[in-house]
């Protein structure tokens, strides 16, 4: 019995600890949903196109000029597939921070990517959620500063995690 | 849940990758594991696995390209869109746009005998409709089809002459 009431200190103290960790957050559960909601569908629906057809991709990656002909064709298989299940997990719940983290990486290379071609003034087509896009500098800009919005918000949901975590672990 | 999310990375990564080669193996949309992507050597593509035209059949020298329209073997086609063509393209090239394929294929059938000499050729070698036309041309029962891989901007690269069509 002394156990059993020792560990019902140590719930009410860890939902005090979780509720305070919420209020640290400081934001509603319900923008943390939406925000998931978003950023998983835009990354499924990015991987679709690609999906279907592998070879337009391909070509589009080419485009980049930074990848050894080698690697182009395994690129283009396996990442819209990796951006596709990334996306699932993140509405689905299925390994959040896990997904999140493929997201975050993944909207970092694009954007190292994109600059890197801006800088360098390479004229090329982004492919981003079809494989028969522009090839203009604005909207590569566009796409930069896309990418950077959709980065800051897989960055948010991240710190949200991290206040989530211990909440994670007792739920288990 | 938190012991799963450690490695959940490398679970995702691993599914991701069994998934992506998996469905691309039986996929009819599925492409090989290397493509050509060495403009040196030709028209640049990933190689769809169902591909019925190959690198033996591209002509990958400009000068030859010049030979064969200095001695007239050949029926120059030109894939690209109308407009296109217009603006300018090889000596005597005949308009056939992919996009417009099956409109002009009557045409074409007059034009040319089932053993004529023909040549495709379209913008350079990141343009894979002169592929694609060759391959039709094939599937028509064309015997001696062949892709100018290097395509019209090779063609200007050498200071060759073109064609105009004024309107």
């Amino acid at each position: 019995m002394p156990a059993a009431s020792g560990n019902g200190r140590k719930w009410d103290m860890r939902q005090k600890k979780m509720k305070a960790d919420q209020l640290k957050s400081g934001w509603p559960n319900w923008i943390f949903w939406i925000l998931r909601l978003i950023l998983g569908l835009t990354f499924i629906w990015a991987s679709w196109a690609k999906m279907v057809a592998p070879g337009e991709f391909a070509k589009i990656i080419y485009g980049y000029g930074v990848f050894p002909g080698i690697l182009i064709n395994p690129i283009a298989i396996f990442f819209p597939y990796l951006e596709f299940l990334a996306g699932v997990c993140l509405v689905t719940g299925i390994l959040p921070r896990s997904s999140l983290f493929i997201i975050n990486g993944l909207l970092t290379a694009f954007i190292v990517l994109i600059g890197f071609n801006l800088f360098r003034g390479h004229v090329f087509d982004c492919g981003c959620f079809s494989v028969s896009g522009t090839h203009t500098a604005a909207s590569a800009w566009f796409l930069l500063i896309r990418d950077f919005f959709l980065l800051a918000t897989g960055i948010f949901l991240c710190a949200q995690f991290k206040f989530k975590r211990r909440a994670m672990i007792y739920r288990d | 849940m938190i012991k799963t999310e450690k490695f959940g990375v490398v679970y995702l990564v691993i599914l991701a990758g069994l998934l992506a080669f998996g469905v691309n193996f039986f996929s009819p949309a599925g492409i090989v594991l290397t493509g050509q992507w060495d403009r040196s050597k030709g028209v640049v593509m990933a190689g769809s696995k169902h591909d019925i035209v190959h690198a033996d059949i591209e002509i990958n020298n400009p000068l030859r390209v010049h030979q064969m329209i200095k001695d007239t073997k050949v029926v120059l086609m030109d894939v690209r869109p109308k407009e296109i063509y217009d603006m300018g393209h090889l000596p005597g090239a005949f308009s056939f746009p992919l996009a417009a394929f099956d409109e002009v294929l009557d045409r074409l059938l007059n034009l040319v005998k089932k053993d004529s000499n023909i040549l495709v050729y379209c913008s350079g070698v990141e343009c894979t409709d002169s592929h694609t036309v060759a391959a039709q041309l094939m599937f028509l029962n064309f015997k001696k089809v062949q892709v100018y891989a290097g395509g019209f901007r090779e063609w200007q690269e050498m200071g060759y002459e073109t064609e105009k069509n004024e309107s």
